[in-house]
């Protein structure tokens, strides 16, 4: 593609003005997070930490390529280019944005608040669309975001929504406990010592609903998830009733915590741990069939699945010297 | 409606073949000389006279209309209010006056609609007389709308100077009358001040006097009662409403025979007088002696099939003996037949919403928790209220008989619907027949309800209306609860604050004698609170000054029917004047002292020295600022250095300004002075971010220490201690303050884990299973890791199944959970 000369200046400009600047190599991750305009100093003044906070994350945790924009400051076209850019470069692995501000929504677009003419929801379509079969995953941290998940949400994406509609127009809390998820052992609910975009969601889920219901006030924001154009996580409860689900779901596997698995030592502790991943998959069968199947027989199918697990898990311990 | 435009055109029909031409209307001087009759007891010579006139006024119509509906001939009632609306239909009704008798008819045949529109009507036409606005708002009183009433009352006094009806069935007076009741049914203060401008209005306003006396026995102000009595007898010694009210008198009074005797006379006038039977139910309503007032109301029923209030008072009374089914059927038919009763709606929605409630029995109560907080709530809650129920029985050395309803609400508009049939009440709890209802934690914000101290008090209630029959008066009854909640925990219950010193250098705390009004027509929320606290120390000052065994001597001699003057000359040997004056003596001393300690110091306002609040840190607009404060402080300290608010302002203003250690002998002086005071702001509070922010933990916990002991209403302090204690290796102490939580704040999920945890540390593991098991129903975001807890605990008190399925559980969430996988080989392989 070419470059014309202005927009070369325009590339170099955001390269100096935003926070992580680096070359796009395939197979890497990249995240972008705009954040946008406070209109009251104490929104601002979240939006803005929320935003540094998710670029610490990012660079320092998931040491992922990472383009901050300020949008008090950065206009759309700073934003398109950027979308240019990375649409023009080689595909990466995953691709995550952010939303972090105050969004409103005409009853015909999506429209994040920033800088001058709003970033809308067609443009982050359009660019999405041109990721090709990368891993994409948007984190819509505002007011009025509903519409995104059913108008964004297709094959390889997962759409987090802040709240469920274009109505919920208050600036929510969520992304404060989004991050708080990142970090957090209560959010790792399947205790493999990473927290994945499902588990983070879940558990800001959980926790705006709390902070409401202690507060006395009536809950202005419901998030949603959805996932890989399929699935519509509006409730905690479905995964209840189907807790077979969660280990299909794209969202389940877009880790952010860095992957603690060292490389065993031993090949037999490989080859266990491939067994083992094996069993968890078999386990995840079992579950998805619960509902069909008696009780009795269920658990002591899975008991029996997971005591194998839990032997060969002993097992790689006991080669690698962990016991 | 079709039905009513049937009516009319019948009735207009009727009307037309009768008469033919535009009636005659009675002479001003008939009715005028016929309501004379009426209000000296003529009943029978004034419906002669009316008899003699032309049927076709209006006036006359209504008058018969009363006249017989009085003795209870209701079909002739009814016939005389047909007429009386066929005027109206045929045109014949012009002035507002005249109209306003038609919508009187319209009532009469249970018409409400039509009523109402016809009194629109009426008012709309000039000039408006004063006389329909108080039938209009006797309507509205009737149909359960104190608010609505109130203001039509309102206008009824406005319309005074403007009309000119040379005849008119109600005056001003009434119309004060009408807004005295109006305020009542309200609980909203101005209740004596209306009756008082209708007395002087009309100084033998019967109506007037009837309520005065209603006010009386609520009262149990009998002198009053029965002076208030006489007088209106002595006018009309056949006036209904007061031959009730005397009925009334007797009853409560213990004059059976009397009682008896009045009451054959009334139903001599009045076979069907519904009204008596009813009045009765509601006083014994009031004085909680709910199966008389559901015996009463079956009589108002008995008597007059279409006394609908009474039908829903019987509803709600059974409901509060714990009658459920037969209360909720009586409410259905009674919703059925009159809509517009408030209380049957809401106590209707009330019952339905039973449904998502948990039942469950200990030995002396059923109790009921909403589903979605039973599992977490159920096991303080049991144990609580039978421990309470169990000290405060051998403490009075009484047993209360048979089982009792309690009832948490986790919504605290349906305990107030529960209670008083409404919403918006104030109250946290309640305890009236064998129900005890209060709110449940999660009703209030965090921080605002010690539930535990609640629950205390009402159980006391229990008690105390036990041993009593029921009969001990309202301050007592909460006197004595105020006092027992204190004892019950460590800073349980309310204490000395700076409203009740202001109270009291204000001289506004009411004399004993007077003391139950305080709680039956507060003036104001916070004259309510001072109230209580007043009972409350009163009682502590009679257990110092008598011994215990006074208080259950008293509430024995108030339960054989004694008054309050009489129980205090037998058990105290001492008249309630000189009890109170005592009492004021011990007060004097308490008080008097902080009074100037707890005033404005010269040159300041109260509210200069409490910005937003007791304590309430300032930002300065720069530090020359709060400097030129301080000096200005400091001077005014010098010169009042015992001033409460001074050493506070002084001590917060310091730590703001970054001087902490030099805030801190204002603030402890402060403390010193009143250590009850515990509110945010208070010393306690800064203090506490003083050490925090230097990192004096020592002295963090004792302040925090001292403060949750003050304030066990806070909660995060005592979690803030138990997590110091836990870092100190002190286990045992940190799961005492988190034990203590739980009456405060058992819902937070961290809560019960903490403690859980605490719990195994100290190998109390059957502690341990109870607190992960409430950890679990909060459904905590974490599960896999709740049920492995659970199934650990379960484990170690040797419950392997129960930790076998837990533990499968939680590897169902997490399959590749490590602790919880060698949990699982540990159960298999043993």
């Amino acid at each position: 593609m070419r470059i014309g000369s202005f927009s070369l200046f325009s590339f170099f400009f955001l390269l100096t003005s935003v926070a992580a600047p680096q070359g796009l190599a395939q197979g890497e991750t990249v995240c972008i997070i705009i954040t946008g305009l406070g209109g009251m100093p104490e929104y601002e003044e979240n939006f803005l930490s929320w935003g540094l906070a998710t670029e610490a994350h990012f660079q320092d945790e998931l040491e992922s390529v990472v383009y901050r924009l300020d949008g008090r400051e950065k206009k759309k076209t700073d934003i398109l280019q950027l979308f240019e850019q990375i649409s023009s470069s080689p595909p990466p692995q995953e691709l995550w944005l952010f939303l972090i501000g105050h969004a409103t929504h005409d009853n015909r677009n999506y429209k994040f608040n920033i800088s001058g003419p709003d970033l809308t929801d067609q443009e982050i379509q359009k660019f999405f669309d041109g990721l090709g079969e990368t891993r994409t995953y948007l984190v819509a941290a505002t007011s009025s975001s509903g519409t995104l998940a059913s108008q964004l949400g297709q094959k390889n994406r997962v759409i987090v929504t802040a709240t469920k509609s274009a109505t919920e127009r208050q600036p929510p809390l969520f992304m404060s406990f989004f991050l708080e998820a990142l970090t957090s052992e209560e959010a790792d609910t399947d205790k493999n010592a990473k927290v994945s975009l499902l588990e983070a969601f879940l558990f800001s889920h959980q926790k705006v609903a709390a902070w409401f219901e202690e507060k006395g006030r009536i809950q202005t924001e419901h998030s949603t998830l959805q996932d890989n154009g399929q699935v519509l996580l509006e409730k905690k409860t479905i995964l209840e009733t189907h807790p077979g689900n969660q280990g299909t779901l794209l969202a389940s596997t877009a880790y952010l915590s860095r992957a603690t698995d060292q490389p065993y030592r031993t090949r037999e502790a490989r080859e266990l741990a491939s067994r083992g991943v094996e069993l968890e998959r078999e386990i995840e069968d079992l579950k998805f069939r619960k509902n069909q199947m008696p009780e009795n027989e269920y658990y002591r199918a899975l008991e029996e699945l997971l005591v194998k697990l839990a032997i060969l898990n002993e097992s790689i311990a006991e080669m690698e010297g962990e016991l | 409606m079709k039905q009513l435009v049937l009516i009319f055109f019948t009735f207009s029909t009727a009307f037309a073949s009768q008469v033919g031409s535009l009636p005659e209307r009675a002479p001003i001087k008939l009715l005028t000389e016929v309501q004379e009759f009426m209000q000296e007891g003529r009943y029978d010579r004034a419906e002669k006279r009316l008899k003699s006139s032309s049927f076709s006024d209006p006036h006359v119509l209504r008058l018969l209309v009363e006249l017989t509906q009085r003795e209870g001939r209701r079909d002739e009632a009814q016939s005389y209010s047909r007429r009386l609306l066929g005027l109206y239909q045929s045109g014949q009704l012009n002035t507002s006056e005249e109209i306003g008798q038609a919508a009187y008819a319209a009532w009469q045949l249970r018409l409400w609609q039509d009523a109402n529109r016809i009194f629109i009507e009426a008012a709309e036409v000039q000039p408006v007389s004063v006389s329909l606005f108080v039938d209009w708002g006797n309507l509205y009183l009737k149909k359960y709308n104190a608010a609505e009433a109130e203001l039509i009352f309102r206008d009824g006094i406005q319309a005074m100077d403007q009309s000119s009806s040379e005849y008119f069935r109600w005056g001003v007076d009434a119309a004060y009358v009408g807004l005295s009741q109006a305020l009542k049914g309200q609980f909203r203060p101005g209740v004596t001040e209306a009756l008082a401008q209708a007395l002087e209005l009309n100084p033998q306003n019967l109506q007037a006097f009837a309520f005065k006396t209603l006010l009386a026995i609520e009262d149990k102000n009998w002198k009053e009662a029965q002076d208030w009595i006489e007088k209106g007898l002595k006018k009309n010694k056949l006036f209904l409403p007061l031959l009730e009210l005397e009925c009334a008198y007797e009853y409560f009074r213990g004059e059976i025979q009397e009682f008896e005797k009045r009451q054959q006379r009334i139903l001599k006038i009045n076979p069907n007088d519904g009204d008596l039977f009813e009045t009765l139910g509601d006083l014994a309503n009031r004085n909680r002696l709910l199966t008389e007032a559901a015996e009463f109301y079956r009589e108002a029923l008995q008597r007059n099939p279409q006394q609908e209030s009474a039908r829903a008072s019987l509803g709600i009374a059974l409901l509060r003996l714990g009658e459920e089914e037969e209360g909720k059927r009586i409410l259905e038919v009674a919703y059925a037949n009159d809509p517009f009763n408030i209380w049957t709606v809401n106590t209707l929605r009330l019952l339905d919403s039973f449904d998502r409630f948990v039942r469950f029995e200990t030995p002396h109560f059923r109790i009921k928790l909403h589903e979605k907080e039973a599992v977490a709530l159920k096991p303080y809650v049991e144990e609580l209220a039978e421990r309470s129920l169990r000290t405060l029985e051998l403490k009075y050395n009484h047993q209360v008989s048979g089982k009792y309803v309690f009832e948490m609400f986790p919504d605290h508009e349906d305990f107030a619907v529960r209670t008083m049939g409404l919403p918006g009440l104030g109250a946290l709890g309640a305890t009236f027949g064998r129900i005890v209802a209060m709110d449940s934690p999660s009703a209030r914000p965090r921080g605002e309800f010690h539930w535990g101290s609640t629950l205390w008090h009402e159980l006391a209630h229990v008690v105390t209306l036990s041993l009593s029959n029921e009969k001990v008066p309202r301050w007592f009854t909460e006197g004595i609860s105020m006092m027992e909640e204190r004892q019950a925990g460590e800073g349980w219950g309310d204490y000395l604050n700076v409203g009740f010193v202001q109270a009291y250098k204000e001289d506004v705390l009411l004399p004993l004698k007077d003391l139950n009004s305080g709680f039956e027509r507060p003036e104001s929320g916070q004259a309510l609170s001072i109230a209580y606290f007043q009972a409350g120390w009163i009682c502590e000052f009679l257990v110092s000054g008598y011994g215990f065994e006074s208080l259950s001597a008293m509430l024995k001699a108030f339960g054989q029917g004694l008054s309050t003057e009489e129980v205090f000359q037998q058990v105290l040997g001492a008249s309630v004047e000189e009890i109170d004056g005592q009492f004021r003596q011990e007060m004097e001393e308490t008080l008097k002292p902080l009074v100037s300690k707890l005033a404005a110091p010269e040159n300041f306002t109260l509210v200069h020295l409490l910005p937003g609040g007791v304590g309430q840190e300032e930002e300065g607009e720069g530090e020359a600022e709060s400097e030129t404060d301080l000096e200005t402080l400091l001077q005014a300290w010098q010169a009042a250095p015992e001033n409460y608010f001074l050493n506070l302002r002084l001590g917060t203003q310091l730590k703001s300004a970054g001087r902490q250690e030099e805030a801190i002998p204002y603030l402890e002086k402060a403390l010193e002075i009143l250590p009850t005071q515990a509110a945010r702001g208070s010393p306690y509070d800064i203090l506490t971010r003083i050490y925090e922010e230097t990192g004096q933990v020592d002295k963090l916990v004792e302040v925090l220490q001292s403060w949750w002991r003050a304030a066990p209403q806070f909660a995060e302090n005592a979690h803030r201690i138990a997590s110091l204690l836990s870092d100190r290796d002190q286990p045992q102490e940190a799961a005492k303050y988190l034990e203590e939580v739980m009456y405060v704040d058992p819902l937070q999920p961290e809560t019960h884990q903490q403690l859980g945890d605490l719990y195994l540390r100290l190998n109390e593991t059957e502690k341990a299973v109870r607190e992960y098991t409430v950890f679990l129903s909060l459904s905590p975001v974490d599960g896999a890791a709740a049920h492995y807890r659970l199934a650990q605990a379960l484990f170690e008190s040797g419950d392997r199944q129960g930790a076998r399925n837990h533990v499968l559980l939680s590897l169902e969430i997490a399959p590749a959970y490590p602790e919880a996988q060698t949990l699982l080989l540990k159960l298999v392989r043993q």
